[in-house]
């Protein structure tokens, strides 16, 4: 069947991805569509653990405090930043394997997708985690004397006078974890996602045919971040009014803060 | 008149140098102080220890009977009835003036919205910046920004008043138009305490003027009896 198969493709090489991709674009699609929910839903996800975990990352002690409350404030910092600095510092595929692998070693069986998501979503909480920090370390000192001397508490301030200027200055680098965790999805394939690569594979494996089918995969993670890029920053120039803004499509680019 | 604030024997190192050594006075509600004296003497650390954005080496400040210098007080509460006007205005930048002003009363004091909003209105009047009041902070100028604060201020309706070189970053021109707000806003239901650079502005507002030098108080007075028959040859030579 598979000799029949890779016989009546064509040998030459444009001629063979356009046959590729001729009868195995649901397969990419399919791709696609988990790539999409597993990266999307992750990133947000990943806002939301990483806005609950900047809260223990910033804790400081304070010459008023008493001694439980600075142990407890020293101890939320130490397990913040261990968080962060263990999903920084080791590659998300081995997080991946750790996972969902010993999960299953303990008997816990997760659906791959749900596996998926959660490891997006503990990596771009890490990332994010760290933005946030930058961020508010980048907020003007008078922000915070002005909120303490009129009385708000610490809790308030952030609330409503920090929190809300360090979102809309990070809204380029929340967009640009969108576009890294598009890419690194890829990666999942190691716990079985169906994802766009691991689909790819599945192609490029039935027809003998790896370049052809990988390079149908790199264009249409192309043009995912292609459009997903120009669809931010229309977002991103609408909320600031910024009409001279232009989205980053690298990791290396430095977090605008 | 009643105390507000008491200082005794206030000290303050910023690592090893001594920015306050054994600072002692008091403040009294109804009546406007002015510390001058030059760049570095610490009078702006005296002001920010008054309501504890410095926190002190040693020493007391009391706040009524209070000490604010203990841990277990509210220094929230006390923050609320101490108002500061920055010299770099320091308005929150995601807020427009008017919810610049409304936040502390709406927060701290959980006044009603409409009875604050109101409040704030008056106060942006009283500074003229009444056609401002939905514009964004940051689009308005050094002079309309400090007139925000001092509104600002007020619609706390605090018991005091500290200015922190509230005219140091303004260009020349505004400089009058805010000494302007600021005397028309003095009253005798509370404490004013002005750190300044600007002597004339000091003679006019001021009931007592302090004059301090290398973290000390030197000398303090009327504004006649500083000026015209300075004791200390440090104030002679700094007034000239």
């Amino acid at each position: 069947m598979i000799y029949i198969l890779s016989s009546t493709i064509p040998e030459e090489f444009f001629s063979g991805i356009v046959h590729i991709f001729k009868n195995n674009y649901p397969l990419y699609l399919e791709g696609i569509k988990y790539t999409l929910i597993i990266s999307i839903t992750g990133t947000l996800l990943g806002l939301f653990l990483a806005l609950f975990i900047i809260i223990f990352r910033i804790q400081e002690i304070d010459n008023r405090d008493n001694l439980t409350t600075r142990i407890a404030k020293r101890f939320s910092v130490i397990l913040s930043s261990s968080y962060v600095e263990f999903f920084r510092g080791t590659p998300m595929m081995v997080q991946a394997a750790i996972f969902f692998y010993g999960l299953a070693s303990f008997g816990v069986h997760l659906s791959i997708i749900f596996a998926g998501i959660i490891i997006v979503t503990l990596n771009t909480a890490a990332y994010l985690t760290e933005v946030l920090r930058s961020g508010i370390n980048a907020i003007d000192k008078g922000q915070f004397e002005g909120a303490k001397s009129i009385g708000l508490t610490r809790t308030q301030m952030f609330r409503f006078i920090i929190f809300p200027q360090v979102i809309k200055n990070m809204l380029p680098a929340i967009g640009n974890e969108l576009v890294v965790n598009i890419k690194d999805t890829a990666v999942l394939s190691v716990i079985g996602v169906s994802e766009l690569f691991y689909m790819g594979k599945s192609v490029a494996g039935t027809y003998y045919r790896y370049t052809e089918s990988f390079v149908i995969v790199a264009i249409l993670y192309l043009v995912l971040v292609l459009i997903t890029t120009r669809l931010l920053t229309y977002i991103v120039r609408i909320i600031n009014g910024n009409t001279n803004f232009s989205f980053p499509k690298s990791q290396s680019v430095p977090v605008e803060v | 008149m009643s105390r507000i604030i008491t200082v005794s024997n206030l000290v303050k190192n910023f690592d090893d140098t001594e920015v306050l050594k054994n600072i002692n006075i008091t403040f009294e509600k109804g009546k406007v102080y002015t510390i001058i004296g030059p760049s570095g003497s610490g009078k702006s650390t005296l002001l920010r220890c008054i309501n504890q954005l410095e926190s002190v080496t040693s020493g007391d400040i009391l706040f009524h009977e209070n000490s604010i210098i203990d841990p277990s007080i509210n220094l929230n509460k006390i923050r609320s009835k101490i108002g500061m006007v920055f010299q770099s205005f320091n308005l929150f930048d995601n807020l427009n003036v008017l919810d610049n002003c409304t936040i502390g009363p709406i927060r701290v004091l959980n006044r009603d919205k409409d009875e604050s909003i109101d409040v704030a209105k008056n106060n942006l009047n009283q500074v003229g910046m009444s056609e401002f009041e939905h514009r964004k902070v940051t689009t308005l100028s050094g002079g309309q920004k400090q007139r925000v604060a001092i509104a600002r201020t007020l619609t706390m309706n605090p018991e005091v008043i500290l200015f922190d070189e509230p005219t140091s970053s303004l260009d020349p021109e505004m400089v009058k138009g805010v000494h302007e707000v600021i005397s028309k806003v003095i009253n005798k239901e509370m404490c004013f305490i002005i750190v300044t650079h600007e002597m004339d502005f000091a003679k006019q507002v001021s009931d007592h003027i302090i004059f301090m030098d290398d973290g000390q108080i030197v000398e303090q007075g009327s504004p006649t009896a500083l000026f015209n028959n300075p004791q200390s040859d440090r104030l002679k030579q700094f007034i000239q």
